[in-house]
């Protein structure tokens, strides 16, 4: 049977394992204990360790930010460069938009909370309603039923 | 196929974004303490896999990963301590998985056995895929350091020796005949003696 070489570094790490386990059974007089031993003043040095978890915190969520933040602006980006089959005027957007809103009433849920007011829609508001029905698909949907049902 | 049981915590039990903010500013002083050491001891004993990382990266981590509902939601049944300590336990476990220990190094990241500075060569820029001989000898020689600190405490080598063949602390009070807390003096003297020396040599664990 050959002998199994030596893995100093797992056996490092097992020992410093065991070190970190007994620390977490510490009682807190040991603890603040030995942090006096080693010369720290217990209230500053605890005060950085709480800075370490508030400055994580901080960073997740600038980061959740900056992601959410992209994510709206490459959105917006592709529904610019998009073509969307919609009607030409005003009037016939609006209703369309009715239609659509009145044959299936839970799509109001589908669109974004700034245009849960339907009644006070500008013109813009209305294309982009439009526009955000036809990426979900939804316009396309409706007009396929439509097809069939004639 | 047997399916393992699902580890998500339920939403009744899971903290809040608020609930963890709080948290944090409610952590005792010996909390805080015991948080900051005990990921001191773990980034330790990642050696060569802790890739330049410390303390506060592990530690921040744990807590990044707390707040990501993804990942590792704080079940408010255990204490919010408790908590961290298992995710420090388990991401230091998962960044030395992902080590690995055959990858491309750079010679300008080794740790020096030496103390002789010499000047920076051409090769520090170079990656290498030979085994690390500066590496492994820090490790051994890291083992042997510490044993050499005990060496006139046959129980604290004991306990070494069990903790170097991998054996658990259950297991090692079983083969030496002591108790838990003889294990837990001993390795609680361990644990002094080797701060001690460490803060002695300018080193902080």
């Amino acid at each position: 049977m050959s002998k199994k070489p030596q893995n100093y570094e797992e056996e490092l790490r097992a020992i410093m394992n065991a070190l970190a386990e007994s620390v977490a059974e510490a009682s807190d007089e040991e603890i603040l204990e030995e942090t006096r031993a080693q010369g720290k003043d217990p209230t500053e040095a605890a005060g950085r360790v709480r800075n370490v978890l508030l400055d994580a915190g901080k960073a997740y969520r600038q980061r959740r930010l900056r992601e959410a933040q992209h994510q709206y602006e490459s959105h917006i980006a592709a529904m610019g460069a998009r073509t969307y089959n919609l009607p030409t005027s005003a009037i016939d957007r609006r209703r369309l938009l009715d239609l659509v809103l009145s044959r299936q009433p839970a799509m109001r849920s589908a669109l974004t909370a700034q245009y849960r007011q339907f009644t006070s829609l500008t013109e813009t508001d209305v294309e982009s309603c439009l526009k955000q029905l036809q990426e979900l698909g939804l316009l396309d949907e409706l007009s396929k039923s439509h097809e069939e049902k004639k | 196929m047997e399916q393992k049981p699902s580890r998500r915590v339920p939403e009744e039990k899971a903290a809040s974004q608020d609930e963890i903010r709080t948290a944090i500013h409610s952590l005792t002083k010996a909390e805080l303490l015991r948080l900051e050491k005990f990921a001191r001891w773990r980034i330790r004993g990642l050696g060569r896999a802790r890739g330049g990382r410390d303390w506060e990266d592990l530690l921040g981590e744990a807590l990044t990963a707390t707040l990501d509902d993804d990942h590792r939601r704080w079940n408010k049944s255990v204490s919010f301590v408790q908590h961290l300590l298992g995710a420090v336990r388990s991401i230091s476990d998962a960044w030395k998985k992902k080590f690995d220990p055959d990858e491309a190094h750079l010679e300008s990241e080794i740790t020096r056995a030496s103390s002789e500075r010499e000047a920076p060569s051409l090769l520090s820029e170079v990656p290498s895929t030979t085994p690390d001989p500066e590496r492994i000898l820090t490790a051994k020689q890291e083992v042997e350091d510490i044993e050499q600190l005990f060496e006139e405490d046959s129980l604290v080598l004991d306990v070494i020796g069990g903790l170097r063949s991998e054996m658990t602390g259950p297991d090692i009070q079983k083969a030496l005949g002591i108790s838990q807390t003889e294990y837990e003096t001993h390795v609680r003297r361990m644990r002094r003696k080797i701060q001690a020396a460490a803060s002695k040599s300018g080193r902080s664990i």
